[in-house]
């Protein structure tokens, strides 16, 4: 739209935006840009052209002129004498369908001139603002119903005023209306409200979907529990991490640790037994403390285990340990006598024996049996000792062993 | 080790916890139906094994056992949920596992396990006794690579079971920087010059996280992995290695599975 400031210079800018549009016109060439009638008229793709079909000597001699024309440079036209002349052949027709008042003729010029009238119009730019205005102010919305229109610019240029464009608007929106109406389409929405309908589909679908499923699932359910668990307090774990101390750690050795002085077992037992009279009696007396003294205990007695201390409280375990032990002191002992009575018996059997040799050694010598004679070193005589390899047997085998002399 | 017919999410589960007591149990160990719990106790005197972790599965939940061997006491647990070491590790971008990691101990760490009650204070001393001594003077920190997380939950009363591995990060330098330090030198040709390089802070990744001074330890000793020298300032950085488990203490018994009920969660059922 023009502004109304610039309403005193428009002249001159239209004039020149005319120049500058004519020069180019000027440089294309007039097919490319001015539509040629078309030979078949009236029609949409060409029906019944064979009725229309030329006899091929026309045709021959058509195209040569035709040929012979277009190297002609008298007859290349440029666009804008073209344009003029076919303004001048609009004016002549349009006179004569105002007298003659043809339909059918109409239509035909109608159509030719709607062609024409598009180029004609094309080339007045700032006149088309007001055309459409002034189409739009008759009420008829030519283009849309397919019928073609003549609309010449009979009044100069006029800048939209404001108060025309509220009146726009409003024709828009009954034309809209219309539109609808003839559609049949659904009322008209605001942008929210579409978009909670759609959110509310969706959530009908995920219940149904939900539905559905627990349907199918709930058949299978679990089986009897023993123990009902209460899901309802479930939280998630990281919401509730205590941060504020209270760590444990593993188990740290702490340089030497004293050592209890292990107590015997018969101790033990005792020790033991004795504990349970206390709890015994206590019973007879009070049931409740005994059984809270006997609770005390128990925990007790599995702290300790856990953490890694040996406690000895089974007065099984504890006779069968004093039993076993007694068995092994009774059988050391009986091996210690037995070893303390084979040393003697070892000294008495040696001692017997040396006396015994010096008995006879006595008595022998009392007899005098073993008297040597002298000179005689003893053995003399027949008996040699016989050496290895050199005596050798009776009946001689072998004989010295000597080195082979073989070669 | 499992007790019966379970199924085969929880022989997984069972070989993840063996994984977590690592190198102290018997990771191999199989379990035939005709055995009883009386020849594991006869084997164990000879072993020298102290506890049992005992899985076993019901119609209604999945129980563990926790029990002292020779005539400890045996704290039952419902199992009330349980994640699958892998299904963690699948979780992660990029899971850490190494086998080095599990040739010492865990580190034990039981969070708000001062309540009133002396179940407590049983649980305490039987998990705290599971896992052998630390000595503080010759401990080294190659040794602690791997912590297991017991935390006790008031409101719900269950216990979350957490196992991790121990990583350490450097802090305090940007990430270009840290990639130049750790890993070799990094591809240069979008950039004219080095300095462009090291000042481009265009995209802080999920892993810069920018840790506060609680979490940077000076490393008194050398630490696995590279460059992680004496004296130097790491922040240390835990990743999930582990099968997680919610417990549900219900009872407490005087002996190995059986004796004196000392606790039961849902009332004194047996007492005498």
């Amino acid at each position: 739209m023009v502004k109304i400031d610039h309403l005193e210079s428009l002249p001159e800018r239209m004039a020149q935006h005319e120049k500058l549009f004519n020069e180019m016109l000027h440089l294309i060439p007039a097919k490319y840009y001015i539509a040629q009638k078309q030979e078949f008229n009236n029609s949409p793709y060409m029906h019944n052209k064979r009725k229309l079909k030329a006899p091929k000597q026309e045709i021959k001699e058509r195209s040569k002129k035709a040929r012979k024309a277009k190297l002609d440079p008298e007859n290349e036209k440029s666009i804008a004498e073209l344009q003029s002349e076919q303004a001048e052949q609009v004016a002549k027709e349009k006179a004569e369908s105002q007298t003659n008042n043809d339909d059918e003729e109409d239509e035909e010029d109608d159509e030719s001139q709607a062609v024409d009238d598009d180029d004609v119009d094309e080339d007045d730019n700032d006149d088309v603002a007001s055309n459409s205005s002034i189409s739009l102010t008759k009420g008829d919305f030519s283009g849309l119903d397919g019928k073609p229109e003549i609309v010449l610019p009979t009044e100069p240029a006029k800048p939209m005023v404001r108060s025309d464009i509220a009146d726009l608007h409003d024709r828009l929106q009954q034309r809209i209306a219309q539109m609808r109406q003839n559609r049949n389409a659904p009322k008209a929405k605001s942008r929210e409200e579409i978009l909670k309908q759609r959110a509310k589909k969706r959530e009908d679908r995920k219940k149904a979907q939900k539905q559905q499923k627990e349907k199918r699932s709930g058949g299978q359910g679990p089986a009897e529990e023993l123990v009902k668990v209460d899901n309802s307090t479930k939280r998630s774990a990281a919401d509730s991490v205590k941060m504020d101390g209270d760590l444990f750690f593993g188990k740290v050795a702490l340089g030497e640790q004293k050592k209890k002085g292990s107590i015997d077992a018969k101790q033990q037992l005792k020790k033991i037994e004795s504990q349970k009279e206390k709890l015994e009696q206590l019973r007879k007396e009070d049931k409740q403390k005994a059984s809270q003294v006997e609770e005390k205990e128990q925990w007790d007695r599995a702290l300790a285990l856990a953490s890694g201390e040996k406690i000895k409280d089974d007065t099984k375990l504890l006779k069968k340990t004093i039993k076993h032990k007694e068995q092994q002191k009774r059988k050391s002992a009986d091996e210690w006598r037995k070893r303390l009575d084979k040393v003697k018996m070892d000294e008495k059997a040696k001692i017997k024996k040396r006396e015994d040799n010096i008995r006879n050694h006595t008595k022998a010598k009392k007899t005098g049996e073993n008297r040597k004679k002298k000179g005689s070193k003893g053995n003399d005589g027949k008996k040699k000792k016989a050496r290895h390899g050199f005596e050798g047997a009776a009946f001689g085998y072998g004989g010295k062993v000597s080195k082979s002399k073989k070669k | 080790m499992r007790s019966g017919v379970v199924g085969k999410s929880l022989t997984t589960l069972v070989r993840d916890v063996r994984r977590i007591m690592e190198p102290y149990t018997a990771t191999n160990l199989k379990e035939r139906r005709t055995n009883r719990l009386k020849d594991f106790v006869m084997v164990a005197g000879q072993l020298n094994i102290s506890h049992f972790l005992i899985f076993s599965r019901t119609e209604a939940n999945v129980n563990l056992r926790i029990a002292r061997v020779p005539r400890g006491p045996t704290l039952t647990f419902r199992v009330a949920e349980y994640a699958l070491a892998k299904d963690c590790l699948a979780l992660q971008k990029t899971p850490k596992t190494s086998a080095a990691k599990h040739e010492s101990s865990p580190l034990l760490v039981l969070n708000n396990f001062k309540q009133e009650g002396k179940q407590f204070r049983v649980m305490t001393a039987l998990l705290q006794n599971m896992f052998p001594t630390i000595d503080v003077q010759t401990i080294q920190l190659s040794q602690t690579r791997r912590v297991l997380l017991f935390n006790y939950n008031e409101d719900t009363g269950m216990i979350d079971v957490r196992h991790y591995a121990i990583g350490v990060k450097t802090t305090g330098v940007s990430k270009s920087i840290k990639r130049i330090i750790n890993t070799e030198v990094p591809d240069l040709s979008n950039y004219d010059d080095i300095s462009d390089y090291v000042l481009k802070e265009a995209i802080v990744s999920e892993s810069d996280v920018e840790d506060g001074p609680d979490s940077v330890v000076t490393l008194a000793q050398n630490y696995p992995g590279r460059n992680n020298r004496k004296n130097d300032q790491r922040a240390v950085r835990l990743q999930e290695l582990g099968p997680r488990l919610t417990l549900d203490l219900i009872k407490v018994e005087n002996g190995l599975c059986g004796g004196e009920v000392l606790y039961h969660k849902y009332g004194n059922v047996f007492k005498k």
